[in-house]
């Protein structure tokens, strides 16, 4: 496969949990977390990977920096494939990622500094030779991120900072490795509503500066316009569309879409004064799931077909591609 | 568990940020203070008595003949109120001297050594100590001068020996002698046993009362050419020191001082070692879980069951007791404690924080996380149990003393107990033989509780509305 | 719609004593309630919001410094009445409560049905029997089939035990509903659906709610009037039509342009800095610090709230006197 200006491709990438059930049985189920996710990323953009908690997004972003091993399908990182690396080569491949996670108060160490905490991956990967270089560099990754004068911060105790303040070091520390790719997993969900748009503005111009890749994970749709080029949108497991961000907000085709961009409130005075039209129910559990369209059972326009089979990804409008049989090609 | 993220900001605080709030506590304040107190104690002791003397001194029957026999405190004064007798020595170093050549070419010689008398009460026991050397046995005779003026023979005496010793008070002849002066002098049986002591030493009247002042003791005998005579008379008192002595004339205070560094450096080390050890098992148990975890969880569960002191006396018995061995087969078995099963759910919680998983993100091997990221995070709960711990094993080699498995050589806390115990305290009313080990170790006790339990609210805030 | 005022809230004051000083959770709160109204309760986390719903219920920890002001509920001061009064009449009776995360304290061991009857059987002394009836009518009225009132917390979605616990803070017929974030845990469709159905009922019982919310665009859902909280002061309170088109606190106008939106092409701007602590809050305007509008005024006193217009009050000297 060529990878041309791509930096990450998936091919059918899934990850399945194992459980067991009863004391003594041997039976082993699965809960279908990733079941089939096949896109690509170009270096220097951003992608955002939106899903309702349980719909898998964050147990895909963990898988594609390998904090789980894929049960299935294939991971390729500069057309490298990275999908069961071991020893050093995963070492290299976690100085090639980085992580900002959910909540800022419990991503660091409370017994170290700051600094300690952004120095800690320098030591691991031992990517500077002396102790100033390494000092220089976290006090850049620092300015980087906008928290100065560095030597305020630098010093101070986790606790000792705001959620926004604190995600920003996250920031600093994911990027201190000089990473090709950052997965951000909800990064703003946990803050004030006055800092969200800070945090994720400071990320877009970072992304672009340093030419990363971003998989920003979110359950807020409203969000992702602003911060990223494409979007995938997640449900039980499955992706069901993918296309430029632009292109799912205004002109989204799955049905799953259409209902989650009806739901998500906009700040206006006339809502009040009117019911939604979403679709009730809720997500189905991820063990051993139907084998059919996973939305068909909240669906309003589902059909026949939808209850037994599940749909392939069709390209609606180039580039834009949707998982639901309403647009098969007949 | 909220209080972990809590306890973690205090611990951020670094070592004199948690003193400062331990002293915020009174009774940590106090117990702090105890302890710098035992803590310069042992220093002092092992600084002044080193070691090999104080075992020396402990195991020898030589060292103190001239010290009374289960004297008590010199302080028990304050309780009773009379002025009770000190050890007087009396040597014939300035003795009056008068010399007379006899015909034969021996010499007839006498010496009176005088002491003052002052106390309210009677001396404990009188002891003759001889050092002489001689061609033929002299016969020594010894008088007595009392400040009233009397005097008479107490006592003729064969050496038999250059070091010999007479002791006068177990002397029945002389004591049945100076009852029935006693008797001629007060003109009936006075109220009270004339014994020996007090013969020598009471007032002519019914009642015993001491006659204070100047007594003198002559010694009178015949040498040879070249013989040489010195002796030396002790009056045993019935007070000693700060600490009194015990049934082998022994100072306590000796073991007592002793027995602090002993039982502060077992308490420290096995409550260090133990609580460690644990938590370093603990920890890997609850990292790596599956196999690893299977069987510590299995050895735990079976040294849960197993019970500690018969084994420990069986161990005991088959080895050479001494200190090193009691601390090693203590460690032993009280790692694998069931506290490994709190780390244990400790670290799986821990392993589940996002900032494991962002450490796990940026490469941190297992080694590193459990070493830097876990450890530091889980060890604020435990210290306080630590040092909690610590009067538990000081009272465990206290016992173990007692049940006289402890060390044979050492002077322990344990130890005297023991003796006091088995020489009767409580029957003959020598109740400060129990009572100064027994205040040493509720001492130690109470110090590293009190510490402990500041410390235990401090990592633990819930306490702190208690 | 009546003008009818079922609370009144004058002067409520809440502050906290802790290890490291008195917290002013909630300082100088006024505002009314009409019969049917929605108040939305907006701001940050730690603002004070949350420390409202607590203090209008009585619902406080044991660390309080100061609770005094006036709530005053169909004419009658209930701040005047002992614990017991109170808890016998007010609470659950006249004020009930869905707390933030609600859904997550229900007893595991017990059925639903009997914990949403659970009011009823130890306020009423109803009929254990005819108390659990009333919830499984209730519960099916929030949409939820009436056979889960027999099963137990774990066995149902969080979408279910949230419209569980709404039922257990209607069956009492209170008059006024306070809503604690009602839907933060919840996914964005189950979220519609919530506030769908808390809408319905607000018509069918002819309730009063307080909002309390972080999310602007939620809170326009429900209310039509907001109250903007910051550092436990409120900085204005309006009514929904005018404060979202017309907000007038540039604290309120920050918020409401940092909320990024679907159906506009506006973009989102965001207010620098960091909401301040309570315990050492800014002399003068607490928002100063934040505010691109501040002078020196704004730091050295403390702005009351000046009316604007048609019950719109506005902390906030660039309305006040001497402007």
């Amino acid at each position: 496969m060529s990878s041309d200006g791509k930096l990450l491709e998936l091919e059918d990438l899934k990850k399945w949990f194992e459980i067991r059930r009863g004391f003594l049985s041997s039976k082993v189920y699965y809960v279908k977390a990733v079941d089939g996710v096949t896109f690509s990323l170009d270096e220097g953009k951003a992608v955002s990977l939106v899903g309702e908690s349980g719909s898998g997004k964050t147990t895909l972003g963990k898988t594609i920096i390998r904090l789980y091993e894929p049960n299935g399908g294939r991971i390729l990182f500069q057309g490298k494939d990275v999908t069961h690396i071991k020893a050093n080569d995963l070492k290299w491949y976690r100085r090639m990622t980085g992580l900002v996670q959910q909540d800022p108060f419990g991503a660091f160490a409370s017994h170290f500094t700051i600094f300690r905490s952004l120095e800690e991956p320098l030591l691991i990967h031992n990517a500077v030779e002396s102790k100033e270089k390494r000092a220089e560099r976290v006090f850049k990754v620092l300015e980087e991120v906008r928290l100065t004068p560095v030597e305020d911060f630098a010093y101070k105790y986790p606790h000792m900072l705001s959620g926004g303040q604190l995600q920003r070091v996250a920031i600093a520390r994911a990027i201190i490795l000089e990473p090709k790719l950052i997965i951000a997993d909800e990064p703003v969900s946990m803050l004030d509503a006055s800092v969200r748009i800070e945090i994720l503005t400071l990320l877009r111009r970072l992304q672009e500066r340093l030419r990363l890749s971003v998989i920003y994970i979110t359950h807020d749709l409203a969000t992702t316009r602003f911060f990223s080029e494409w979007a995938l949108i997640m449900y039980a497991g499955h992706v069901m569309e993918k296309a430029s961000t632009q292109e799912v907000l205004r002109n989204p085709l799955h049905p799953y879409t259409k209902a989650l961009l009806t739901a998500t409130p906009d700040p206006n005075p006339e809502n009040r004064n009117r019911f939604k039209e979403v679709p009730p129910g809720e997500p189905p559990a991820l063990v051993n799931p139907p084998i059919c369209c996973r939305f068909s059972p909240r669906c309003p326009l589902a059909f026949d077909k939808c209850f037994k089979e599940e749909p392939p990804e069709f390209e609606a409008t180039s580039g834009h591609w949707v998982k639901c049989w309403l647009y098969e090609r007949s | 568990m909220g209080w972990l993220s809590m306890s973690s900001s205090k611990h951020s605080r670094g070592f004199k940020g948690v003193l400062q709030e331990v002293l915020s506590y009174k009774s940590a304040v106090l117990g702090v203070l105890i302890l710098v107190f035992l803590i310069v104690l042992s220093i002092y002791t092992i600084v002044t008595i080193p070691l090999p003397e104080a075992i020396n001194a402990w195991r020898s029957s030589e060292m103190w003949t001239k010290n009374p026999r289960n004297a008590q405190p010199e302080w028990i004064e304050v309780f009773i109120g009379k002025r009770l007798p000190r050890t007087i020595t009396v040597s014939l170093a300035n003795a009056e001297v008068s010399r007379r050549l006899l015909g034969d070419g021996r010499i007839a010689a006498s010496w009176v050594a005088y002491f003052n008398y002052d106390y309210d009460d009677f001396p404990s026991e009188l002891i003759v100590f001889f050092n002489s050397s001689y061609s033929e046995k002299p016969v020594v005779d010894i008088y007595w001068l009392r400040p009233d003026g009397e005097e008479f023979l107490v006592k003729k005496h064969t050496l038999r020996r250059p070091d010999d010793r007479l002791y006068l008070s177990n002397d029945l002849g002389l004591e049945l002698r100076l009852s029935g002066l006693f008797e001629s002098k007060v003109g009936g049986k006075p109220n009270f046993m004339v014994t020996v002591e007090k013969g020598l030493f009471a007032e002519y009247s019914l009642d015993p009362r001491v006659l204070k002042g100047r007594y003198g003791i002559r010694f009178e005998t015949i040498l040879n050419e070249n013989d040489v005579f010195d002796a030396e008379l002790v009056v045993y008192g019935s007070v000693y020191g700060l600490a009194g002595t015990d049934h082998l004339r022994r100072p306590l205070i000796i073991g007592l001082l002793w027995g602090t560094p002993i039982a502060m450096s077992f308490g420290l080390t096995t409550a260090i070692l133990t609580t460690v050890l644990n938590l370093i098992i603990g920890t890997v148990s609850g990292w790596y879980l599956g196999k690893v975890d299977t069987v510590i969880q299995r050895i735990v569960e079976i040294n849960a069951i197993l019970p500690f002191l018969p084994i420990l006396i069986l161990l005991t018995t088959f080895y050479k007791i001494d200190l090193v061995v009691i601390l090693v087969s203590v460690i032993v078995l009280n790692i694998f404690s069931l506290g490994i099963k709190g780390t244990r759910i400790l670290v799986m919680q821990i392993k589940s924080y996002p900032y494991i998983e962002a450490a796990q993100a940026y490469g941190a091997s297992n080694g590193r996380l459990i070493l830097f990221y876990v450890i530091p995070k889980i060890l604020p709960p435990v210290v306080p149990g630590m040092i909690s711990a610590v009067p538990g094993f000081v009272f465990l080699e206290a016992g173990l003393s007692y049940l006289g498995l402890g060390d044979p050589f050492l002077p322990t806390w344990g130890k005297i107990i023991s003796d006091a115990q088995s020489n009767g305290a409580f029957y003959k009313g020598l109740y400060y033989w129990v009572l100064e080990p027994a205040f040493m170790l509720i001492l130690t006790a109470i110090a590293f509780a009190l510490i402990g339990m500041a410390l235990e609210k401090i990592v633990n805030p819930k306490l702190k509305e208690l | 719609m009546s003008s009818e005022t079922v609370l009144s809230v004058h002067d409520l004051k809440l502050y906290y004593r802790t290890r490291k000083g008195i917290v002013k959770a909630l300082d100088d709160v006024n505002f009314d309630l009409k019969k049917e109204d929605v108040l939305a309760v907006v701001g940050e986390s730690g603002c004070g919001k949350s420390t409202l719903a607590r203090a209008l219920v009585r619902v406080l920890p044991r660390n309080i410094h100061t609770y005094e002001g006036e709530i005053i509920l169909n004419g009658r001061n209930v701040m005047d009445l002992d614990e017991e009064t109170f808890r016998r009449e007010i609470r659950w009776r006249k004020i009930s409560i869905v707390f933030q995360g609600a859904m997550n304290s229900f007893n595991p061991v017990y059925r639903i049905g009997y914990q949403v009857a659970e009011p009823l059987i130890i306020h009423d002394h109803v009929e254990k029997k005819k108390a659990i009836e009333k919830a499984r009518q209730l519960m099916e009225l929030m949409g939820m089939p009436s056979a889960f009132a027999e099963r137990y917390p774990f066995e149902l979605s969080g979408g279910m035990k949230q419209r569980a616990a709404i039922a257990m803070a209607l069956i009492t017929n209170p008059e006024i509903v306070i809503l604690d974030e009602p839907t933060s845990a919840l996914d964005v469709l189950t979220q519609a659906n919530i506030i769908n159905l808390l809408k319905r009922i607000k018509n069918e019982f002819r309730l009063s709610y307080i909002f309390i919310t972080h999310d602007l665009g939620l809170a326009s859902e429900l209310a039509n009037r907001v109250a903007v909280i910051y550092a436990g002061k409120m900085v204005e309170l309006s009514s929904a039509d005018v404060f979202y088109t017309e907000p007038k606190h540039p604290y309120s106008k920050g918020l409401l342009l940092s909320v990024p939106t679907l159906r506009t092409d506006r973009k989102p701007e965001f207010i620098s800095g960091a909401p301040p602590s309570l315990i050492d809050p800014p002399s003068g305007c607490k928002f100063h610090p934040r505010c691109r509008f501040a002078w020196s005024k704004c730091s050295a006193e403390e702005p009351a709230m000046f009316k604007v217009g048609e019950d719109h009050f506005v902390r906030c000297w660039l309305y006040g006197d001497g402007r």
